[in-house]
Parts: C-alpha cells; sequence; structure tokens
C-alpha cells in the first residue's frame, strides 16, 4: 500500500487533527517521536528519496534552530530552575533548554507532516476530492486547476518583459529603488496578460459547457475506503502513543503559554 | 444544393454587437444562415469582428463581455437565449486560435474528461468516448501526457478532440492553424476534412490562410473592416468578383487566386473564372512555355552583396539542464542581406535569435557583432546597433502612448527634446501612425500594434534587425507594409534576420535560408536550392510555395510536350 493510493481529503484531515493534538503538548519528546514515525512512512510507503525530501526539509531545520537559538538565549528564567551553564547575563537552565527543544521539534514534526502529505499528492487529485468528499463548488476547484496551469506561463512571460525592456535599452537596476521601479514597470503588463489568458481560459471551459453545477459526475472517482480510515487511525494512534511514551519517561507537558 | 434545405442549423437576423464604452459597433446588421452539413468560411481583415461573431454565436458573448448584443441568433428555430447555460455548447463546438490558453486541466485524459463530466456523460461511457475522440484525431498515444508537454499542433488537434468528443452539430474553428508550422496545419485541416466527410459536421471557419480550406468549404462569408457583410456566396463568385477588393481589405487570398491575378494580367491566363486550385490554374494557361517563361521573369534578381560580414555566429551550442537546445550552429550575416530562419515548431528558432540578441548567452560557441564578441559589447551600444522584434507585438510595447514608445529608448539615451521630437515625427510618418500618437499602443489594431514595434526598433538606425515571426497571425495588408519597412531597411543598407515559416516571405525577399531542425543546422543556401531539397524540406515541415509547385509542374509539361512534337 502506498500513501500515494490514500484519499487525499482523509489525507489532508489526518495531517491536520495531528497537528491540532501535537500543539495541546509542549515537550521535546512527542513531536521527536512523531518527526521520526512520520519522515519514515513518507520514505518507505510514501517512496519519497531522502534527497528530495530533505532539501524540502532543510530550510525548516534552519528556522528551527534560528527559534531553539533564541529560545535558549532570550528566555525568561525562572526562580528555581536548575542553572546547566552561565556566562555573563546569559544564562542557560535545563527548563529553557527543554522549551527550546520542544519549540524546534515541534516546528519540525508540523513540517514532516506537512512532507508527507504534499509530497505523496496529486494537485488535481486533492481538488477532484475536495469536489466529492467535501462539496467543494466546481468552480472554485476548476478555477485553482487551471490557475495552477498558468504559474509557468506566468515565469515566461515575465522572461519575456525582461527582455522587451533590455531590448529597449533600459539600464539594469542595481539600486534598490530603481529595482522597485523596475519590478512596477514589469507588474502591469503581467498582470495584463494574465487577465487576458485568464479571460480566454475561462471561455474555453464555458466553450465546454462548464456552468459551475455541483451535480456533477466525475470520470475518476475518488472514493473513500476503510483503509484510509485505517490510515487515519493509525497516524492519530502514533501521535498519542508518542505523548504517552513521553508521559511514561516524565517529560510530557500541556502546553501552558509558554513562550 | 445546401439552399434548398429548408430547415436552417444556425440563422443570424441584423446581429450588431458593441463594447460597453464604444461608439462603434465590432460588427453590424449581420444577416446568414448555416445549413446542415455546410461549410462556411469566414474571412475578413484582422480587427473586423470575426471572433466576436463566432462567440456570440457560441452564446459565449455578450455573457462574458460587459456588451451589447442586438438582433437574434437561433439555433433550429429556438433562440440562443432559451438555451439553460451550457446548454448550446453541446451542439456548437469551438477551436480557439491560441494553443495555450484553452485548456484547464494538466493531462491529456483528464482534460477530455472535463468537457464529457460536463455534459452529464455517465461516467462508465466516457473511458470509451475519449478513446473514439483521440483516435479521430491520431493522439491516442498520448493520453496520458501532460499537456504543456505537447507541440503546438497537437495541442491545437487534443482542442479539436475535446470538442468532438461532445459530438457538436456545428463545428466553430477560430484561426485553428494561426500558430502552426505548414505541415502541422496542413495535417490539422486533413483531419477536419476527414471528420467533416465521416460526421457530416457543419463548419464555420475562420481563416487568413485561406489555401488548404477552400476544398473544404461550400461559400464563404466576407466582413469588411468596419464589420459588415461584404459578400455571402460561393468561392468561385467572391474571388471573381472581389479579389482585388479583398486584396485592399488586407485578406490574404488563396496563392492559386493571387497567381491567377497575376498571369491574368498579363494576358497568360485566359480561364474564364479566377481559379480555385491547382487543376483549375494550369488549365487557364494558354501554355506552359510561356507562363513559366513570365514566371521566371519575375523572379528577383539576386541583390548585390557587399562583402563585409556584419554578424557570425561559431558553434553556437544552447543547453538547458541535460536538454541540448541548440547544437553547434554556425553562420555569417553579410552587410544589406537578408536572412530567413525557418523550421518547424520547437526546432529551437526562437531560442537561436535569442542568442543573437544577446538575450541568451551560449553554453558554448562565440557571437561576433562587428568583428567583436557580443559579450564585451556595453548593453547600451549594442541596443542601438541591434534591433530585435518579438512575435507577440504587444511584447515590444512598454510606454503609455505611442509617442513615448518611439521616444523611450531615445530618452535613456538623454537625446535633447527637439531633436526627440524630430526623429519621433519621422518615424511616425515611415509607419503611417502620425494621427495616433496620443494614443495608448495597446489600443491600438493589430496591424498598427505589429508597425509600432517594428517602429520603436528603427528609431537607432539599427544596422542589425533580428525579427521572431513577425507575420504570424497578421493579416495580409499588415504584413505586406511589414515586408515593405524591411526593404526599405535593406535598401538603406542593414541587415535583416527574419524567423518565419512564411514560405511566400521566403521565396520573395530572403537571400538565405537557414533551416533547423531539432536544434541542429540542416540547411543553409539560396531559397532556390531549398525547393529542391525534398529530404530537408519535410524533415521541417515546410513547403515548397505554390508558384514553385506550379512552375515544376509547367516545366514537366513543356517536356512532355516536347516529347510528344518529336
Amino acid at each position: 500500500m502506498l500513501l500515494h493510493d490514500i484519499n487525499p481529503s482523509i489525507k489532508a484531515l489526518t495531517v491536520i487533527v495531528c497537528v491540532l493534538i501535537l500543539s495541546v503538548f509542549f515537550d521535546p519528546v512527542t513531536p521527536m517521536l512523531t518527526l521520526a514515525v512520520t519522515a519514515a512512512a513518507t520514505f518507505i510507503f510514501g517512496k519519497v528519496s531522502f534527497k528530495r525530501w530533505i532539501l524540502l526539509f532543510s530550510p525548516f531545520i534552519f528556522m528551527a534552530l534560528i527559534y531553539i537559538w533564541s529560545a535558549l538565549i532570550f528566555s525568561r528564567t525562572h526562580e528555581g530552575e536548575t542553572i546547566l551553564w552561565s556566562w555573563g547575563i546569559l544564562i542557560l537552565t535545563e527548563e529553557s533548554l527543554q522549551r527550546a527543544l520542544s519549540l524546534g521539534l515541534r516546528v519540525l514534526s508540523f513540517t514532516s507532516l506537512s512532507l508527507l502529505f504534499i509530497l505523496t499528492t496529486k494537485p488535481s487529485e486533492f481538488l477532484l476530492s475536495l469536489m466529492q468528499q467535501c462539496r467543494l463548488p466546481p468552480k472554485l476547484a476548476y478555477g485553482i486547476m487551471a490557475g495552477y496551469r498558468f504559474l509557468p506561463l506566468m515565469k515566461e512571460e515575465f522572461e519575456i518583459i525582461r527582455s522587451a525592456h533590455r531590448i529597449r535599452g533600459v539600464p539594469k537596476a542595481r539600486s534598490l529603488p530603481e529595482k522597485i521601479a523596475e519590478l512596477k514597470r514589469y507588474a502591469v503588463p503581467l498582470l495584463a496578460g494574465a487577465i487576458r489568458k485568464a479571460e480566454r481560459t475561462a471561455m474555453a471551459m464555458e466553450s465546454k459547457g462548464f456552468t459551475g453545477d455541483k451535480n456533477r459526475n466525475y470520470y475518476h472517482k475518488i472514493a473513500v475506503s476503510p483503509k484510509d480510515w485505517l490510515f487515519f487511525a493509525f497516524f492519530i494512534a502514533m501521535v498519542l502513543a508518542s505523548a504517552y511514551i513521553s508521559w511514561f519517561f516524565g517529560f510530557l507537558q500541556l502546553y501552558n503559554g509558554e513562550l | 444544393m445546401a439552399s434548398l434545405r429548408n430547415q436552417s442549423l444556425i440563422k443570424c437576423e441584423h446581429l450588431t454587437f458593441r463594447h460597453e464604452d464604444e461608439q462603434k459597433p465590432v460588427f453590424k446588421s449581420i444577416d446568414f444562415t448555416l445549413y446542415p452539413g455546410e461549410a462556411i468560411l469566414l474571412l475578413g481583415p484582422s480587427g473586423c469582428g470575426k471572433s466576436t461573431l463566432a462567440f456570440c454565436l457560441n452564446k459565449l458573448y455578450p455573457e462574458a463581455v460587459d456588451g451589447e448584443l442586438e438582433g437574434t441568433v437561433s439555433y433550429k428555430g429556438k433562440m440562443l437565449e432559451e438555451f439553460r447555460p451550457g446548454e448550446i455548447n453541446k451542439h456548437i463546438g469551438i477551436v480557439f486560435q491560441d494553443p495555450e490558453s484553452q485548456f484547464c486541466m494538466t493531462t491529456v485524459e483528464d482534460e477530455l474528461a472535463f468537457g464529457l463530466e460536463n455534459m452529464k456523460t455517465p461516467p462508465e461511457e466516457i473511458g470509451c468516448k475519449i478513446d473514439e475522440a483521440l483516435k479521430l484525431v491520431h493522439l491516442l498515444p498520448f493520453k496520458h501526457a501532460l499537456i504543456h508537454t505537447l507541440s503546438g499542433g497537437q495541442k491545437q488537434k487534443l482542442a479539436l478532440a475535446c470538442v468532438l468528443s461532445l459530438k457538436p452539430e456545428i463545428l466553430i474553428l477560430d484561426e485553428p492553424t494561426a500558430n502552426l508550422d505548414p505541415a502541422s496545419s496542413h495535417e490539422l485541416t486533413r483531419i477536419i476534412k476527414r471528420i467533416k466527410d465521416e460526421r457530416a459536421l457543419s463548419l464555420l471557419i475562420i481563416e487568413h490562410k485561406l489555401d488548404d480550406w477552400i476544398d473544404l468549404t461550400d461559400r464563404c462569408l466576407v466582413l469588411n473592416r468596419e464589420g459588415e457583410i461584404l459578400f455571402n456566396g460561393s468561392h468561385a463568385d467572391c474571388f471573381n468578383t472581389y479579389a482585388e477588393e479583398l486584396q485592399a481589405e488586407g485578406i490574404w487570398l488563396p496563392n492559386t487566386v493571387k497567381a491567377g491575378l497575376l498571369t491574368k494580367k498579363a494576358g497568360i491566363f485566359t480561364g474564364k473564372e479566377l481559379p480555385l486550385n491547382h487543376e483549375e490554374m494550369i488549365a487557364g494557361l494558354i501554355s506552359p512555355d510561356s507562363a513559366l517563361q513570365f514566371l521566371d521573369n519575375k523572379k528577383n534578381t539576386p541583390t548585390c552583396l557587399e562583402k563585409q560580414t556584419i554578424l557570425s555566429a561559431k558553434d553556437l551550442s544552447f543547453n538547458i539542464g541535460p536538454k541540448e537546445l541548440l547544437k553547434s550552429i554556425s553562420f555569417t550575416v553579410k552587410k544589406g542581406e537578408f536572412v530567413a530562419i525557418s523550421g518547424s515548431n520547437g526546432s529551437g528558432k526562437t531560442t537561436l535569435s535569442r542568442l543573437l540578441a544577446g538575450l541568451f548567452s551560449p553554453s558554448s560557441g562565440e557571437i561576433l557583432y562587428h568583428d567583436r564578441p557580443l559579450s564585451s559589447w556595453k548593453e547600451h551600444e549594442l541596443r542601438n546597433k541591434l534591433g530585435y522584434v518579438f512575435q507577440n507585438p504587444e511584447h515590444q510595447l512598454i510606454a503609455d502612448t505611442v509617442t513615448d514608445e518611439i521616444a523611450f529608448s531615445l530618452k535613456i539615451q538623454h537625446m535633447p527634446d527637439n531633436e526627440i521630437q524630430k526623429i519621433v515625427q519621422t518615424t511616425l510618418k515611415q509607419v503611417n501612425l502620425l494621427h495616433h500618437g496620443d494614443m495608448h499602443p495597446f489600443s491600438l489594431s493589430q496591424g498598427q500594434k505589429r508597425r509600432l514595434s517594428v517602429a520603436s526598433m528603427l528609431v537607432n538606425e539599427q544596422e542589425l534587425l533580428l525579427l521572431d515571426e513577425p507575420t504570424f497571425g497578421q493579416d495580409a495588408k499588415t504584413a505586406r507594409e511589414l515586408m515593405a519597412l524591411m526593404e526599405e531597411k535593406i535598401q538603406s543598407g542593414s541587415s535583416v534576420v527574419m524567423i518565419t515559416h512564411d514560405m511566400e516571405i521566403l521565396h520573395s525577399y530572403a537571400d538565405k535560408v537557414i533551416v533547423l531542425s531539432d536544434g541542429e543546422k540542416i540547411y543553409e543556401g539560396t531559397p532556390a536550392e531549398l525547393w529542391k531539397e525534398q529530404e530537408i524540406m519535410k524533415l521541417a515541415s515546410l513547403k515548397v510555395p505554390y508558384i514553385e509547385k506550379l512552375k515544376d509542374e509547367l516545366r514537366a509539361m513543356s517536356r512532355r510536350e516536347k516529347l510528344a512534337f518529336t
């Protein structure tokens, strides 16, 4: 069984519920265990290569490190905390280290859950599923799908507009105000072009008889089966188990407005 | 005859359409009827409201825009307003001009399914309907392909398949081949002809280039610049009575008609009517020999070229990632030379032109302009000496008024105001836009935009002008005006490098042709030699221009006649 076969809406729901549960707790162990299991699931059942995963994951590691760093340096120290290390006005306590780690790992566990969803779900299938399971209006869903196709075209258009300016002898923008002026000059034709394209596509959709009617028969049926709920149950159980283990070793804390 | 059938499919009465803030209607008092099984060719200069009319017949307008539609359109006797939203689209399908913006899904299969789902087709039937439609246009192997990976020709075939899968009774084609190379557009017309015969479709075809469409349409409907009906009747009547008027309106004539007109004036074509096909053309000529003599005389004598090389490309290659877009291309452009670059869609022509313009840097190899590597030129120096015209005129235009557009690069050079004024005036006069100086460039007509975009590249008296398919989708008049500007440019000693699919331009203007295929140069030489290289022509999806084809035939005939005498 692959993660790609899980119903996208249920998958999204699973991720959201896991994130909600995780945010109730504030300790380093629960998110760390969740992170480990989620990442493992992404590799084993999602067939995602480690290289691709880490590429997307690494910016968040960086972000987590900054969080940890600032939580360490600028944390409030309370009376009675165990001091591990101090240097001048900088004091590192065991409690603040724990808080910092909790925060950093929390960010990473959220990221890993999101990546699990993003890397194993096709956008078009997600939209189809949202229409079929969550009653998302087709007008919105197909609009998003058509817009999704525009992204690479927009990039092309941007290149062309930039070339057009170069051809006319516009000097390269060097200073910041020049760059802002340049961006302004590009924005109008870019938007005008996008609007024209959008209008044409809207007409093409209408010409194929699209009315936005909610009673559609779908060629690609995205069904919900017991295995989807099994997936849901497994992940919820996994997060709760992480919390239990954390509690068992005495780490578990409820989030109580720290930081 | 079609007109004997009393049951009309589409009937327009006194149809007038006006955009919200504009006084002048796009088209006015259009009356015409489309009968079952009939195919109508809708002609007119660009901007005369052909597309708008097509959208009104399909009920896309006036709903999609702020506009006002007067008069009535009925389908099988029922007014269009009485149809529920989306219902009429099952009966009247349309293929648009732009291959990029008529899809809303990512894969071929999903795109077809989208239309069928809209029509509430039972899901279990959709699969086989998709296969059936794809088979019709020979795209079945691409069923699971991503749409953006298809070529322009394939995209248009897909658009056709999408419409056909809904089994419409009427098919409207809005310049479906405007963005395609000669071979792809020929293929598309043949597919449409076959489907029309198999399915008894009624067609309304809007096109600029008529040659491939004449044999599959029954009559033509001509709009003039004002958006009124100029003519409605058979092709023969249309071209016999109005050939010259059509030419003046900027409508492309079929090549046979054009050749007929030419030879008739010279007195060597004696057919009663202007020829609509090759056989009629041959039949109408007095004798193959006199015609050959006449046509050979017409050929331009090659211009004497100066020796000076102005641009030379050496071993140019260009890669994006592992993809080789251009492979080791070398050639030179001499002073006063007209070089044409041709090849099928996606063969690397535009990429090459961007390299030559210094917009991209080659992955390897070198470009020398005036014996100096392009990379060592200062940007503003280079731009004053080398001009580039984009395929889409709108891409060229960046100022708020026509005058500013011309003055734009002069202002950057900090030229004194009175001098700028002078240059702007002469340039505007040259391209015949003197009275439009205060208008916004985007509000000009298609042809005016084209002229303005070229004019913006004339002000610095650039010695080399690169043009990327400047005649694409333009009417005959615009193309003629553009080529006149190019001739002037050449006369003044500048060089022109033009990417084009238009074999007539190659034939009558180019000194040298460079043919690309899959990023490789497969031909460099005169156009006359190129027509003999059948392998290359086929590989690059080119077609021999009609006059050459005619001459070949005439030569063969005269040989046969001589044999018969001896």
